[in-house]
């Protein structure tokens, strides 16, 4: 081990790498998160609507929420 | 939306812990490389993520043909999600690989077979979500996207038996009998255990996620129903 | 009685088969009728194959030193280019007429659809690369007529059409279906171009037998594999 020479000095692309590959987890998570977030909000949209369309009629839906 | 299940939950928790128990490992517990020097950590990583992208891909090909056995529509959403997962950890595999080629051989790329299929993988993941795009018709959709996640899947081996039966008779400049050019270095026990553990800790990953998705899939479904009973009304 | 119940039965596969033989058939004399009256196919797939080459007289500078290591692989892009083309037309054809409709009324197992178009698309692709092999060999010089070459030109078409055709099925019934086609082909057929380019390099360049075997194996295992695989999955693509 004394007689080889030292490791390449490569921190910096360890750094770069294991960026890339945490970000492009992390933005998938965040593109799930953002997903359901509009998911939510089109099915408050949709309760709105369904609630004005007809109002005398019960939401089947109330009862699974 | 439906709440979230207490084993998902749990798994979440559990695949969060695992995660920053790998980063310890690949960081701190493993030791550092001796010709390549830092940068061989994102061996780990890169690994790992090609193996979820193989995995990915042999699910949607099974859940393909399970769903032309059974046309049970949770089958597709299965395929469907997996092959978007599959898509993101390919891509976390061929750019870690090629930050990792960089400074070893002075390149951002290497004909390397595993390289080379998995960047065919990718297209062909890319082929499966365009086929999926330009149909219309649901159940078709499913049908086509189990054919060819199948069709897909099985061209993967033979591809990378091509490449690599190309790569022994045409050695590249880069790829002499020297195994470090190849990427190979000598792995102590604590690089092998940093890579088990790297590999076990993104198959959580990748099973966390792919519950997720697979909900939101389910929760899409609903909304477009939904959609289509308001406008009909 | 037995032997009465034998002698139906016997009839029974007898003309079970030619019922199959007969439907395969009448799919590819529909195919060659239709292509004789408008001759679109070979008539496209041609002057593309020409053009093609031309583009790489220029692409390349094709002098005699880089000819010889660069003829196979500019023969097999120029094969895989127009290969696209006919199988497109054909699939596009079948659906566009409704000829697809009236082939899928016929009380026969759905493979023997498969094995018709097979068949017509391996017959125009072969009919072209016929035109194309001398016509490359007047151009350049080179001496294309061996009957290896023949045989990994003919094996390499039959991956190409064994796959391209169940793949075509697909394509032409999406909304992008002709730039879908090469997006879905060309990935998963990748095998058979390296390994034909190989193999005809191998050939042109007199190696011994030995140094490019390894090559046609791998295309006989490709056209076996691929075979059986779109036989199955073929049924699922016709469904409806």
């Amino acid at each position: 081990m004394l007689l080889q020479d030292a490791p390449a000095e490569t921190f910096n692309y360890m750094a770069f790498g294991y960026s890339v590959i945490l970000s492009i987890m992390g933005l998938y998570v965040l593109s799930l998160i953002s997903r359901f977030r509009n998911l939510e909000r089109d099915k408050e949209l949709l309760d709105e609507l369904s609630a004005k369309a007809e109002p005398s009629i019960e939401n089947p839906s109330d009862a699974t929420r | 939306m439906e709440p979230v299940p207490r084993s998902l939950k749990i798994l979440t928790g559990i695949t969060i812990v695992l995660f920053l128990t790998a980063l310890y490992m690949v960081f701190i517990y493993a030791p550092r490389e001796a010709i390549m020097g830092d940068v061989q950590r994102v061996f780990y990583f890169h690994v790992a993520a090609g193996w979820v992208g193989a995995l990915a891909f042999l699910v949607t090909a099974i859940a393909g043909g399970v769903y032309l056995a059974k046309r049970e529509p949770k089958w597709d959403r299965l395929a469907e999600s997996s092959v978007e997962i599959g898509v993101v950890f390919t891509i976390i595999n061929i750019s870690s690989g090629s930050i990792w080629a960089r400074p070893i051989w002075n390149t951002w790329w290497t004909w390397d077979p595993r390289l080379v299929t998995a960047t065919i993988m990718l297209l062909l993941y890319f082929a499966y979500l365009m086929l999926r795009q330009g149909i219309e018709d649901p159940d078709r959709r499913a049908r086509f996207g189990s054919v060819y996640g199948i069709a897909a899947f099985i061209s993967v081996p033979v591809t990378f038996l091509s490449i690599r039966l190309f790569r022994t008779i045409h050695p590249v400049v880069i790829g002499s009998s020297d195994p470090a050019a190849e990427g190979a270095f000598d792995m102590t026990a604590r690089m092998v255990q940093a890579l088990m553990f790297s590999v076990l800790t993104f198959t959580f990953v990748y099973a966390t996620l792919l519950r997720y998705r697979i909900r939101l899939g389910r929760g899409t479904e609903e909304v477009e129903k939904r959609k289509m009973e308001l406008i009909s009304l | 009685m037995a032997e009465g119940v034998g002698a139906v039965r016997s009839v029974g596969r007898r003309s079970a088969l030619a019922g199959y033989l007969r439907v395969v058939g009448a799919i590819v004399s529909k195919d060659i009728a239709a292509e004789m009256r408008s001759r679109e196919l070979l008539g496209s797939m041609l002057i593309f194959s020409l053009l093609v080459i031309l583009i790489f007289n220029f692409a390349l500078e094709l002098d005699l030193r880089t000819r010889q290591t660069v003829t196979a692989g500019v023969l097999w892009v120029t094969f895989a280019f127009a290969g696209t083309l006919g199988l497109n037309r054909s699939m596009a054809i079948e659906k566009d007429r409704g000829c697809l409709d009236g082939l899928l009324l016929a009380p026969v197992d759905r493979s023997a659809l498969y094995f018709g178009k097979v068949f017509s698309n391996l017959l125009f692709m072969i009919i072209v690369e016929a035109i194309i092999l001398p016509l490359y060999s007047l151009l350049y010089n080179v001496n294309l007529f061996h009957p290896g070459l023949i045989g990994v030109v003919l094996l390499g078409s039959i991956g190409y059409v064994v796959i391209g055709t169940l793949l075509s099925a697909m394509a032409v019934q999406a909304r992008t279906r002709d730039i879908l086609l090469p997006i879905l082909l060309f990935p998963v057929v990748l095998p058979v171009l390296v390994a034909a380019v190989k193999a005809t390099t191998g050939i042109l360049e007199g190696l011994p037998f030995e140094e490019f075997k390894a090559w046609l194996s791998l295309l006989i295992a490709y056209d076996g594999i691929f075979l059986g695989v779109a036989i199955v999955l073929f049924d699922y693509v016709v469904e409806e």
